[in-house]
């Protein structure tokens, strides 16, 4: 098992590598000279030749990506050109923000798709299962910053109970924007818990359970919804991973100070050194997750647990 | 009962006689969602054709009256009219044309990248498969809307730009699924057979191996198309996808956002437009998906 986790995170470091490489190519065809990122565009030659000198930007590309990754090993990610601030610092002050964002739509979702789900599965063919899939489809086929601005219109501007943006107001700040993400989330999540429990109680052995005597209800909660929760959490934890990289909309629809709206802030601003550091780091978050929600799925399906143990 | 048998053996004998595409539309059209989808789609898109032969952008919204402009939803302006005294409903119609050729045209760019490639990894195998899929791994590491965005500021905002740059984001896991076809029915007799007789390995790829494999990659299509158009219009919506002033349905979103509290009309419409749009091409997606694998719907 620990071997198994070992050498995933050893693969980590090719696809790192990859990413950086990606990511520097993206930025560096990019129109728009970086060096006017740094000085103003009424600078003095002398002065934007002597900034491309200090900045390394004459530098041929390979050049400039070595000493990236040079510099990345020694464990610094460079500053920003903007703020004049470090990379790997600014990144860390507003990840705790979106990991709050992530886990508490990642809660929300479990908690409405588990019961949905479940219901829709034993009730299959019948007002409760259509309805139920009917909504999940609408929510999954609804664009996430849609989704935000009608939530901020009803429960932020008509009702007043939430804030619309920022993060001043603590939890209350954070409720919308968790919805925003969570409900997309819980719509797909209904889905795939249905569909797992429709796989699960039509085994033999639930009827072989019923056979015995085990009541309906026992059958489901005990015997079937165990075996039905591990596609759920490879699921839920896949959304997790996808949600840390991917709530920039949710982020920007509500002026919430995330990694992603710092990302697209720095796309938009060409702050080469940030959007080059928050991407690799959020790749990073993004795949250990992933390799948890592997591990995770190991330890609830012993049958996989044993099979890394032979390995 | 002699005559019994014969009629029973005759149908299952048609029934075989059905080629694969006729079963599937036939479990399809059984399949009310997915009716309802298709209709539609092909509603929406006969809107967005047929949108130049009702109105005319130029002089209905382009010079629309500005004295019009913030008009709640009425008779002569169904939808309202926006803060410049465009009509919505004109609007919303015409963006039908740019959210479903973004979509489509992504969705073919990522089919072409992804299928290429994963016809060839899964076919070839070895070190070229080895070097196609960690590539791969690292397009899906990314996340895609970032990857999205990072590559349309990269290459300059316009529409042809946005379709690539959400083909590319798409292209990783058609890659995925086609190996992974390919892979199922690579070592079948049919394959072997035609190789035994001589035929090169692109045209044991393409005529033999690819249209066995199709079924996965045509489900992952149609549902992908709306995926897209939703990412479309998230890149629109953040500023960077089809530039203004056309009627792009996120781009539509972003500009009402600042009306919101008091207009919050402008916000409605281009929204549902996309939802039924979405809901339209998933239905049709998960009833295609039904249809060509039944084991999964019983």
């Amino acid at each position: 098992m620990y071997k198994y986790i070992l050498k995933r995170l050893v693969l980590l470091i090719p696809v790192i590598i990859g990413v950086s490489l990606l990511v520097f190519s993206i930025m560096d065809i990019a129109e728009g000279d970086p060096v006017y990122q740094i000085v103003s565009e009424t600078a003095s030659e002398e002065v934007i030749e002597a900034t491309r000198e200090a900045y390394g930007l004459n530098d041929p590309f390979l050049v400039r990506y070595a000493r990236y990754m040079i510099n990345l090993c020694k464990g610094s990610m460079g500053t920003s050109y903007i703020t004049k601030q470090d990379v790997f610092k600014t990144y860390m002050e507003l990840l705790p923000n979106t990991v709050k964002l992530s886990l508490l739509a990642v809660v929300i979702a479990i908690i409405v798709s588990i019961p949905l789900g479940i219901n829709a599965a034993i009730h299959q063919n019948t007002w409760a299962d259509t309805g139920s899939m009917f909504t999940s489809l609408l929510f999954v086929s609804m664009p996430q910053f849609w989704l935000g601005l009608l939530l901020m219109l009803a429960f932020a501007l008509k009702l007043g109970w939430f804030p619309s943006g920022g993060n001043e107001d603590g939890l209350k700040s954070l409720i919308l924007p968790a919805f925003t993400v969570g409900i997309g989330l819980a719509a797909l999540m209904t889905r795939t818990t249905r569909s797992s429990m429709l796989e699960t109680i039509r085994q033999d052995y639930i009827t072989t359970a019923k056979a015995k005597g085990v009541s309906n209800k026992n059958a489901i909660y005990h015997h079937a919804f165990k075996n039905a929760l591990i596609p759920i959490v490879t699921v839920g934890g896949m959304q997790l991973a996808q949600v840390l990289g991917g709530s920039v909309l949710a982020e920007t629809v509500f002026s919430y100070p995330g990694v992603g709206r710092l990302i697209v802030q720095s796309i938009e601003r060409r702050d080469i050194p940030m959007v080059t550091g928050a991407l690799i780091l959020t790749t990073i978050i993004v795949s250990v997750v992933n390799l948890a929600t592997d591990i995770v799925y190991a330890f609830i399906d012993p049958r996989i647990k044993s099979q890394y143990a032979r390995k | 009962m002699k005559q019994k048998t014969h009629a029973a053996e005759h149908t299952e004998e048609h029934a075989q006689s059905r080629s694969m595409m006729q079963e599937v539309w036939r479990r399809f059209k059984k399949n009310k969602g997915a009716v309802v989808g298709l209709c539609i789609f092909l509603v929406i898109c006969v809107l967005a054709i047929s949108a130049g032969f009702v109105y005319d952008y130029d002089t209905q919204v382009v010079g629309g009256d500005v004295t019009q402009r913030l008009q709640s939803p009425s008779w002569e302006h169904p939808f309202g009219t926006d803060e410049m005294g465009r009509d919505i409903l004109i609007r919303v119609i015409y963006g039908a044309r740019y959210s479903l050729s973004v979509g489509v045209v992504a969705v073919a760019i990522a089919l072409v990248i992804g299928v290429s490639l994963g016809a060839l990894a899964g076919y070839v195998g070895g070190i070229t498969e080895n070097i196609i899929m960690r590539i791969t791994d690292i397009f899906i590491a990314v996340p895609n809307i970032l990857l999205a965005i990072a590559i349309v500021s990269a290459m300059g905002q316009s529409t042809l730009n946005l379709m690539i740059a959400v083909g590319i984001c798409s292209s990783a896991s058609f890659v995925q699924i086609s190996r992974a076809a390919v892979l199922t029915v690579r070592n079948n007799e049919y394959v072997e057979a035609a190789r035994a007789i001589g035929s090169n390995s692109f045209h044991t790829v393409f005529s033999h191996i690819l249209p066995n494999s199709l079924a996965p990659i045509i489900v992952q299509a149609t549902l992908r198309v709306g995926a897209s158009i939703i990412s479309a219009s998230s890149l629109s919506f953040l500023g960077i996808g089809v530039p203004l002033p056309a009627p792009e349905w996120g781009a539509m979103l972003s500009g009402g956002r600042a009306y919101i509290r008091d207009y919050s009309y402008m916000t409605l419409f281009p929204g549902l437009a996309i939802m039924l749009t979405v809901v339209s091409l998933n239905l049709v997606g998960d009833a295609l998906r039904d249809a060509i694998d039944p084991k999964l719907k019983k």
